[in-house]
Parts: C-alpha cells; sequence; structure tokens
C-alpha cells in the first residue's frame, strides 16, 4: 500500500486493512489464543494483497474489475446526471468536491472526474482562468526550490549537496550576517545562492 | 518481482506452519490414542495406571509446543483430564476412569478434527 493515506485507498486495499486491524486484536483480546492464530491471517491477507496488486498492475481487465474506473460527472461543461445517480452522488456532495479543488462557479469547471478511490479531478475551464505568463508570452525567471540547509542550528549535508553547498560557504554566509551556527533557527538557500536566515528566538514562553 | 518473492515467501512459511503444527498435534493425540485404545482392550487397571504416568509425562514434554499452535484453554483441559485419569486410575476407579477416557477422546479429536485438510474445514 506503500505511503498512501486512508483516502487514497483502493476499496480492496481499504477492507485488507480494516480486517489486518481486526484480526490483529484478537490473540490480544483473549489470552488464551495463541500469538500464531493472529499472524498467520495477517499473513495470508498480506500475500493475497501482493499477489493481488501484482495482478492488478499487470491485467487492466482485472484492475477495472476489483477498481471499477474513473466517471466523468462533468463532460465539458454539462453536469452528467445519470452517472451522478450511478453514483449515488448528491448534488451537494459535487459542489463539495469542486470547493474542495478551489471551483466555486460550475462556469469554471470543463471537466470533473471522479477517480476509483472516490476523489475529484477537475479540469478547469481555460477561458474563465486568469492569463499564465506563457499566454502572455513573458519570460520567467526560475530560481529552483529553497532548500533547508540549516535547521535548529544543524547543517544538513543531505540538503547542502543540493546546490553544492560547503560548510565553509554556509560559514562565511553567516559570519557576513554576524550570526553564529547556534542561533540559527532555519537557514535556506535556492538555486540563485540567495540565503535566508532566520534566527532563533530565545525568549522564553 | 521482489513483491512476488515475498508474497511467495509468506506462503511457504504458512505451509511449513501448516505442517509443523500437523505433526506435532497428531503425534501429541496419537499418544492419547495409543492410551485409549488399550482402556478400550480392557487393559488391567495397574498397567493403565503406568501409562497414564508416563502419558502426563509424554503430553507435559509436549504442551509447550502445542501452547505456540494451539488455543491454552484446550490444551489444559486436556491435560487436566489425563491428570483426572491418573488419579482415577490409581485409586482404583474404574467407572469414573472410563467415563473420563470418553470425555478424553471426545477432546482429543476436536484438537485433530479441525486440523484436517478437508473441504468442511476449508468452507
Amino acid at each position: 500500500m506503500g505511503k498512501r493515506q486512508i483516502g487514497d485507498m483502493q476499496t480492496s486495499e481499504l477492507v485488507v486493512t480494516l480486517l489486518i486491524a481486526d484480526i490483529a486484536a484478537i490473540p490480544m483480546e483473549n489470552t488464551s489464543k495463541p500469538l500464531l492464530s493472529g499472524l498467520v491471517p495477517i499473513l495470508i491477507l498480506v500475500a493475497c494483497e501482493i499477489v493481488l496488486s501484482i495482478v492488478m498492475l499487470k491485467k487492466t481487465r482485472f484492475r477495472r474489475l476489483v477498481c471499477g474506473k474513473p466517471i466523468i460527472v462533468i463532460n465539458n461543461g454539462k453536469i452528467c446526471q445519470n452517472e451522478m445517480k450511478r453514483l449515488r452522488m448528491t448534488t451537494e456532495d459535487l459542489f463539495e468536491q469542486l470547493r474542495q479543488n478551489a471551483v466555486f462557479s460550475l462556469n469554471d469547471v470543463l471537466y470533473a472526474i471522479v477517480e476509483t478511490n472516490g476523489k475529484m479531478s477537475v479540469m478547469k475551464n481555460p477561458d474563465t482562468q486568469p492569463p499564465t505568463c506563457e499566454n502572455l508570452k513573458l519570460k520567467t525567471h526560475n530560481s529552483g526550490i529553497e532548500v533547508v540547509v540549516v535547521s535548529d542550528g544543524i547543517i544538513s549535508d543531505s540538503s547542502c549537496k543540493v546546490y553544492g553547498i560547503s560548510k565553509k560557504d554556509i560559514d562565511n554566509r553567516l559570519k557576513k550576517s554576524n550570526m553564529d551556527l547556534k542561533n540559527v533557527f532555519i537557514m535556506t538557500v535556492n538555486k540563485d545562492n540567495k540565503y535566508k536566515i532566520i534566527e532563533r528566538d530565545n525568549s522564553k514562553i | 518481482m521482489k513483491r512476488i518473492w515475498v508474497a511467495l515467501g509468506i506462503v511457504v512459511f504458512i505451509i511449513t506452519l501448516y505442517i509443523c503444527e500437523y505433526s506435532i498435534t497428531f503425534s501429541a493425540v496419537d499418544e492419547i490414542n495409543n492410551f485409549l485404545k488399550d482402556v478400550n482392550n480392557g487393559v488391567s487397571i495397574n498397567i493403565l495406571k503406568e501409562e497414564s504416568t508416563e502419558l502426563i509425562q509424554k503430553w507435559d514434554d509436549k504442551k509447550p509446543l502445542l501452547d505456540i499452535f494451539l488455543n491454552h484453554d484446550e490444551v489444559d483441559s486436556i491435560s487436566q483430564s489425563i491428570a483426572v485419569i491418573n488419579a482415577y486410575a490409581e485409586s482404583q476407579t474404574k467407572v469414573l476412569l472410563y467415563a473420563e477416557c470418553k470425555k478424553l477422546e471426545e477432546m482429543a479429536s476436536s484438537l485433530t478434527d479441525p486440523e484436517q485438510f478437508l473441504i468442511e474445514n476449508i468452507l
């Protein structure tokens, strides 16, 4: 199941998770039962889940059978009422999910698709969207992501490697700002070698 | 591919556990059945006294292993029943000994019956 949360799980995965939690409690609450009576069914479920996920990965038809397929509820700006009925989705549900996708007017939606995990994906209407730099033919500057090189007075070696910064560079930058490494709460750097330092707040609560 | 091997490993582990459980349970129950066979064949109570003492010893040796696989309550009730049979044999109380043997027979079969690879057990 990887790092997915409950909301991201497929129905079969959620069922297996609930079953595992339920079975794990059996030997805990009944001390006369051996630990294996809980362990064996859990292992069987894990094995079944692994096999199921592999089969789903390889066989599209099987995946569709188990997980279903995404359903379009707004097609080219038009609400598909039959599909909503099939999903037992009320208008409140539809608008709630649209609001969660930062859409507050139906005119802003071109397509809305209910994914197999129950979440809604929305493609906004480009006519009602603000223009992008590409539309305006403006050149933008990419300053890369900001990485935290010092956190709570500790230098992060892995973050320093991102932009090839050495400890000496950090020391020099701190000397320029008349600061001590111990007093740094957060220090970030971006692709343009622009540093941002936030001093530690030593005041007591 | 790695996940397939993990799943296969789990399956092999479970099959190994099942074989271990099957052989340990059946060997322990076989000892009881041999004793019960002697009881049914009308062996003298003095021999039964010796055999029941021996059975207690054998059962106690296998009990820690049985506790890993079987419900502790079931294993304990069989231990108690064997001890009662031994006490009846020592006090020469034949009728009560036979009654307790019937009870033990039922308990022993309740240990092995669910372990058998039968369609009714699977369903």
